[in-house]
């Protein structure tokens, strides 16, 4: 009777046993379970093809070995920290390590590792999962969208590059030809050149300082955006946005309208870039108006996700289906450089920011820029 | 139009206003008649008519290619076209190589070469 009963004890643990060994057998993770003292006292089939170890080889050895150093020296401190303080580093949680094969190979794991107390022994198996093939997926996708990235940037480059050709040759032509205005006039009548060379030297002036200005949209675009971030009150900030604007609108007969709402949160922005995004959308509505009677209405509201809008609209004639307005020097104006809003986006992008437009209905267009009321610390 | 015994009817057309500015007035120094226009469309056609030499920026009748001075040629073959432009293409290049009414100038440019130029245009037709 007692007999039956330790036999049948006996049979249920093998039993047991047996579906465990299925288990370890077929898992196609690797399971290694060591015990206080980091010997490996289990080391699955799994274990065996990842490591490259067989089994008798790892048991009763430190657990140090699978793994590349430092961590190979690091691992019976983190044991020992653990044990006196309880603070858990690996236990419970997946993480993702560098395991070492027995051909020396090093490959990237994911691990986790549960604890189980037994009377005064203490087991704790980990399952561990080679994630080389992925990590080499990950590693070619990365690759393929910096590459994609790179020949972004020197298409950019591309276009920049025969930009340049295209908006200088012009404007030195222009230089090149007031100043040959100016060198026969003088050498025409040396004692009293008489004739006006104010005009031409005027010209020379303007026109040097608005490649000037070509030059630093150049230098703006291709300079990585850094932010100085402050905080910034809308309405006075806004306001003197308009005031400035104010004249140069009235002077086409185009009304100038700023509008608040009394809700508007603050927000964290780099003052000088955003005020360069707002001129930019401001100076773009009047010149799409070209001539009044129009108007411009810069509003700012609260937007959802606690975000700000600020939208600049125009009664001008909007902007035809074909015109990509972010793209790099796409521009519906005859002198625009088309980095204008290249720059926008840029700089309102780097604040976590959003910038769009509306086709208003029957004409005009609305420009906005939502930005977060508040931005991290870049 | 009566002109002085040199002088030479011109119609310079282009977008920038300094060039455009400065070789009229150069032309005009040198006793010239010029009409300088920003845009093709502003040229009124009795100007037109009565020009020996368009000068020309490329762009300007970009639109549609060289029709505009094939029109010119067709309607007043006595007038010559200088097209003066910083910026072109191997197509343009061809399409201007076909044309032998057309010269090609490349800016920025040399005012007496232009000078020349025209005079020579202007003499030739």
């Amino acid at each position: 009777m007692e007999e039956d009963w330790t036999s049948a004890a006996l049979r249920v643990r093998q039993l047991s046993e047996l579906r465990w060994q299925a288990i370890l057998d077929t898992a196609r993770d690797a399971i290694v379970c060591i015990d206080e003292a980091a010997r490996v006292t289990l080391f699955s089939r799994a274990a065996e093809e990842i490591f490259g170890y067989a089994a008798g080889e790892v048991l009763d050895q430190n657990v140090r070995m699978l793994m590349p150093p430092p961590y190979r020296d690091e691992h019976d401190g983190y044991l020992a920290t653990y044990r006196a303080t309880g603070e858990r580093k690996a236990i419970g949680r997946i993480r993702v390590v560098q395991a070492q094969r027995k051909n020396g190979e090093i490959f990237p794991a994911e691990i986790s590792v549960s604890e189980a107390r037994m009377a005064d022994q203490v087991i704790y198996s980990a399952i561990i999962r080679d994630i080389s093939d992925r990590r080499a997926m990950e590693v070619e996708l990365e690759e393929a969208s910096r590459l994609a990235e790179q020949r972004q940037r020197l298409a950019d480059i591309g276009a920049i590059t025969a930009r340049i050709v295209h908006d200088l040759g012009n404007p030195l032509a222009g230089l090149s030809m007031q100043a040959q205005l100016i060198h026969r006039r003088v050498t025409r009548n040396p004692e009293r050149p008489g004739r006006d060379l104010a005009a031409p030297a005027e010209r020379i002036v303007s026109e040097v300082r608005r490649l000037d200005g070509l030059i630093k949209d150049f230098l703006d675009f291709a300079r990585q955006q850094r932010l100085d971030l402050r905080a910034i009150a809308l309405p006075p900030f806004l306001g003197r946005l308009v005031d400035l604007w104010r004249p140069v609108a009235a002077a086409r007969d185009i009304v100038l309208h700023l509008d608040i709402a009394p809700d508007v949160p603050g927000l964290t922005a780099d003052e000088d870039k955003l005020r360069r995004v707002l001129d930019n959308l401001v100076k773009n509505a009047i010149e799409a108006i070209d001539q009044g009677p129009g108007h411009v209405d810069v509003l700012a509201r609260r937007a959802a996700d606690d975000r700000v809008r600020i939208a600049v609209s125009d009664t001008g004639p909007g902007i035809p289906a074909s015109v990509e307005v972010f793209r790099l020097f796409e521009t519906t104006k005859r002198s625009g450089s088309g980095l204008g809003l290249s720059i926008a986006k840029q700089i309102v992008v780097a604040h976590g920011g959003h910038i769009g437009f509306e086709r208003l209905s029957p004409n005009g267009t609305t420009f906005y820029v939502d930005l977060p009321a508040r931005v991290a610390a870049v | 139009m009566s002109l002085p015994c040199n002088a030479i009817a011109v119609v310079v057309v282009d977008d920038d206003a300094s060039f455009r500015s400065a070789l009229a007035a150069i032309l005009e120094d040198d006793g010239h008649v010029v009409g300088e226009y920003g845009d093709l469309k502003d040229v009124p056609p009795a100007a037109m008519r009565a020009a020996q030499v368009v000068v020309i920026d490329y762009p300007m009748m970009a639109s549609d290619g060289l029709s505009f001075a094939d029109s010119v040629h067709a309607a007043q073959p006595q007038t010559a076209i200088v097209l003066a432009t910083a910026y072109w293409t191997v197509e343009i290049e061809a399409e201007v190589a076909a044309r032998d009414f057309i010269q090609l100038c490349r800016k920025p440019i040399d005012y007496d070469e232009l000078h020349a130029l025209v005079h020579q245009l202007a003499a030739g037709r």
